[in-house]
């Protein structure tokens, strides 16, 4: 198949692209951002302040999950097949924060919220739509690749 | 009420507020005991009711140092209480919530880095009215999206603290490189929104100075004849050095366009609109809590910071 490498017709796929994946996409991206929050907050807070440390070291190590992240998001803009690892990780790193802090803290809403995210981070993550858009920039990738080996 | 409002220019509910004031409290000398202090001569004097209705009392000036002091009276709801209870409770509580403040600042920056990622994945698509600015601006706008992101992250993550433990925002307010550091994601976000506004801007001028027509008229569909004097426009700002005959033959010869198409107009304008969009949420972010409203922010870290 050819690959186009027309700005306006790439511009057309991904505006469809953009109105069927956009909700599942941006509203992973939210939920993962409100998991590192809320543990940079509660748990990691927690944590600094358990072992005598500044709590400046939970806003890096929230900054630092957030980079990971950001490059999990990059990796699956890219059609990248190994994204979905770096991302997976980083919610069970997330996962497993919120789990050690309500072993010590009261069962609130307010505390149950980066787990609750986080879980329907993972769910959202195994739909039936986030799946097909990843396999869909996947083959994107693929084409393009071999559009370039073709024309080397 | 309409017509005293009329006649006195002031609210009912604020002039009742200040009349009450006056009667309860004799201003002048309250007024008169702060400026005998040389520490807070010329300190605002606000009131808080019972029901958080703030009116300003006496506006500051600059006597006693250049920051901003306020003398806050503050009507407590429910029995007096004492003074030690009334003490612990300043101790406790020494600052109103924020958290819809905070709040905003989520939806801002949150909904400008979404909008923002969707823009700069599409912005190579704009390339044509750009005048080929456009790759460079999108990693321009790539970046703002990314400083956009750590923003939600931080506004999110202060307002879990709101909730959780107020004073943190406090104290990492008073961070020198927490600061450095918000000012600087607010500016590389700016600048992100800077750029697409540039764009938008070129785009506008193009179709305008190419066809004549009013900026609330770029969307209305182009005559056959209007779109190719579109895309001669736009050929000559993309091609500079190139002289109008050899753009002209490039075209003869299919290698550049001889106009766009309706459709593509309209979706290039479309996307520099979404693109606005997220560039209005990014500037709406930094007013609440940054550079473009710098002033306020220091405004409110005075208040808090002070000791009275």
């Amino acid at each position: 198949m050819k690959y186009s490498v027309d700005p306006f017709r790439e511009y057309l796929i991904w505006r469809r692209y953009a109105y069927r994946f956009l909700p599942v996409w941006g509203g992973a991206l939210l939920l993962c951002l409100n998991t590192i929050a809320g543990n940079m907050a509660h748990s990691l807070s927690y944590y600094a302040a358990l072992y005598h440390l500044s709590t400046e070291y939970s806003f890096g190590t929230g900054v630092a999950l957030c980079l990971i992240f950001y490059v999990g998001q990059a990796m699956l803009w890219e059609g990248s097949r190994h994204a979905f690892r770096v991302l997976v990780t980083v919610i069970i790193a997330n996962i497993l924060l919120s789990i050690a802090y309500l072993g010590s803290h009261a069962v609130t809403l307010l505390n149950l919220l980066p787990l609750f995210s986080a879980l329907l981070y993972i769910l959202v993550l195994n739909s039936k739509k986030h799946r097909r858009f990843t396999s869909i920039l996947r083959v994107k990738r693929r084409r393009k690749v071999r559009a370039n080996a073709r024309r080397q | 009420m309409p017509r005293d409002f009329l006649q006195s220019g002031v609210p009912q509910a604020h002039t009742t507020t200040r009349q009450r004031l006056t009667s309860l409290l004799d201003l002048p000398k309250l007024y008169r005991t702060i400026d005998a202090d040389p520490a807070i001569v010329g300190a605002a004097v606000v009131h808080i009711g019972s029901d958080y209705q703030v009116t300003v009392l006496r506006e500051f000036v600059p006597l006693c140092s250049i920051r901003p002091k306020r003398v806050m009276l503050r009507e407590m709801a429910g029995p007096i209480r004492a003074a030690e209870e009334y003490a612990q409770l300043a101790a406790s509580s020494p600052r109103e919530s924020q958290v819809w403040k905070e709040a905003s600042g989520v939806v801002s920056s949150c909904g400008g880095a979404v909008i923002g990622i969707i823009i700069a994945k599409a912005g190579i698509a704009a390339a044509p009215f750009s005048a080929g600015t456009s790759l460079a601006l999108s990693y321009v706008a790539l970046a703002g999206t990314a400083a956009s992101g750590v923003q939600c992250l931080n506004s999110l993550w202060r307002t879990y603290n709101e909730f959780v433990n107020p004073a943190e925002n406090d104290y990492y307010d008073s961070l020198g490189w927490y600061q450095t550091m918000t000012v600087a994601l607010d500016g590389i976000s700016l600048v992100g929104a800077g750029s697409t506004t540039f764009a938008t801007v070129k785009t506008i001028m193009a179709i305008k100075h190419s066809t004549g027509r009013e900026v609330t008229d770029v969307l209305r569909h182009m005559s056959r004849q209007e779109r190719a004097k579109l895309t001669t426009e736009v050929l000559r700002l993309k091609n500079p050095r190139h002289p109008s005959a050899i753009v002209r033959l490039k075209q003869l010869s299919g290698q550049l366009p001889r106009r766009f198409s309706n459709s593509q107009i309209r979706l290039s304008i479309m996307t520099q609109i979404q693109d606005q969009i997220g560039a209005t949420l990014a500037v709406a972010g930094s007013t609440l809590s940054g550079n473009v409203n710098h002033v306020i922010v220091a405004l409110y870290e005075e208040f808090d910071s002070h000791e009275i």
